[in-house]
């Protein structure tokens, strides 16, 4: 309980803290568009290379549409998207938006119980590894795209993640012939002012959410970047992976640009919570 | 200054949880049916990731002082919800609401932290308190 005498000048620091907060954490606006009030207009053009070419540049939020209950899990009903846009993907559980789940194989479907039911100890996250694609997609830490003519870098600050994306018209290799990669092997191309990714390639016993929905070394995602105005990202995602689901299916997840931020170092060190899991 | 300010801060950022944060499954760990609140002096913060972690020494039952190991949020995590450096000091008097480890004595994931100014006055607030 606050006493009034504290409440009342405290209340008048918040109003003050917002720029306070804003210049401790040294924010880099050039380049941001504005609106009259000095806020980020985020429906503002999205930004474009000096040839023409979309630029996805920028540090990024996932957007967490459903409730979160502990740790953010999703909770209550999903959102729904968009018609014609596959249901939203969630951090915890990327079947969530499903009616019926993910159309997981069999053994699939027992491993993730059993993943669930050891608490997901065996989850990379928890043991500083990288966290695959979906994990990293929805984390609730931000995530920066950097790029180039021939390169997309995607810095996650979450577990200090990079994948590395190749738009240098190389192919992507054949299934099975590059070494088996925690983040995949990806190669991407602009179909208009959308840029197609694939990436193969990928470990096997690979974690698609925090609840373990698997995938294995016959995985392939397919994502399609688009950045409708500056400050929004959609990424619209094919999983496909028949050693582990029956069919492919797709996922959504949309970002928002932090303006004028950058990631915080995240190096995972000191890790004394493993000792104390349930085992 | 610098307590006023971070009691502004947690304010206008709300009740988030100090222990927010994915890593691991809580339940790995902790268990939310053992809340333990304890009030006691900082010995050191560790400013860590995947976990930062907030040592505190206090009383037990017995009147003999044992060491707590606190388990928060990533650092960057506390540090986009105000925190900062300097927000809790060794010798800090502070109360700690939190739920125990499954599997070790004197550790917990703090769902809350509250520092006392020599007054014993609240100066600083972060997340909830347990009912």
């Amino acid at each position: 309980m606050y006493k009034l005498s504290t409440v009342l000048p405290t209340i008048s620091f918040v109003l003050l803290l917002t720029s306070t907060a804003q210049a401790q954490w040294d924010l880099h606006m050039d380049g941001v568009p504005l609106l009259p009030d000095g806020s980020p207009d985020m429906n503002a053009p999205a930004p474009r290379k000096a040839d023409g070419t979309l630029d996805l540049s920028g540090t990024w939020n996932w957007i967490h549409y459903n409730p979160g209950g502990v740790q953010g899990r999703s909770v209550g009903e999903p959102v729904q998207p968009p018609p014609g846009v596959a249901p939203y993907a969630t951090f915890w559980d990327q079947g969530f938006g499903y009616e019926n789940g993910l159309p997981y194989q069999d053994w699939a479907r027992e491993e993730r119980e059993r993943r669930v039911a050891n608490f997901g100890i065996e989850n990379p996250d928890s043991h500083c590894l990288p966290l695959g694609h979906m994990q990293f997609h929805t984390h609730n830490q931000p995530r920066e795209i950097i790029q180039s003519e021939d390169r997309l870098i995607i810095l996650y600050e979450a577990s200090a993640g990079v994948r590395e994306i190749f738009l240098d018209g190389r192919s992507l290799p054949e299934q099975g012939t590059a070494l088996p990669y925690w983040y995949g092997y990806s190669v991407g191309h602009w179909e208009g002012d959308t840029l197609v990714v694939v990436s193969n390639n990928f470990r096997d016993n690979g974690w698609l959410d925090f609840y373990g929905s698997p995938t294995t070394d016959q995985l392939v995602i397919t994502e399609r970047f688009n950045r409708p105005t500056y400050g929004k990202l959609e990424i619209d995602i094919i999983i496909d992976d028949p050693g582990a689901y029956t069919e492919p299916f797709g996922l959504r997840v949309d970002q928002e640009i932090l303006a004028g931020e950058q990631l915080i170092e995240w190096v995972c060190e000191n890790e004394q919570s493993v000792q104390y899991f349930n085992q | 200054m610098k307590k006023i300010l971070m009691l502004g801060l947690s304010l206008m950022l709300g009740s988030l949880p100090p222990s927010l944060s994915a890593h691991h499954n809580f339940l790995a760990e902790f268990d939310p049916e053992q809340p333990v609140q304890v009030t006691g002096t900082v010995i050191r913060m560790a400013l860590t990731n995947p976990h930062a972690r907030l040592y505190v020494e206090a009383e037990d039952e017995n009147g003999e002082l044992v060491q707590w190991d606190f388990e928060l949020a990533s650092v960057s995590a506390l540090f986009r919800r105000g925190w900062r450096r300097d927000s809790l000091e060794p010798g800090d008097t502070v109360t700690v609401h939190a739920d125990r480890a499954r599997n070790a004595p004197n550790v917990a994931n703090a769902r809350f932290v509250s520092l006392l100014d020599q007054n014993g006055e609240e100066a600083f607030r972060f997340g909830s308190p347990q009912e």
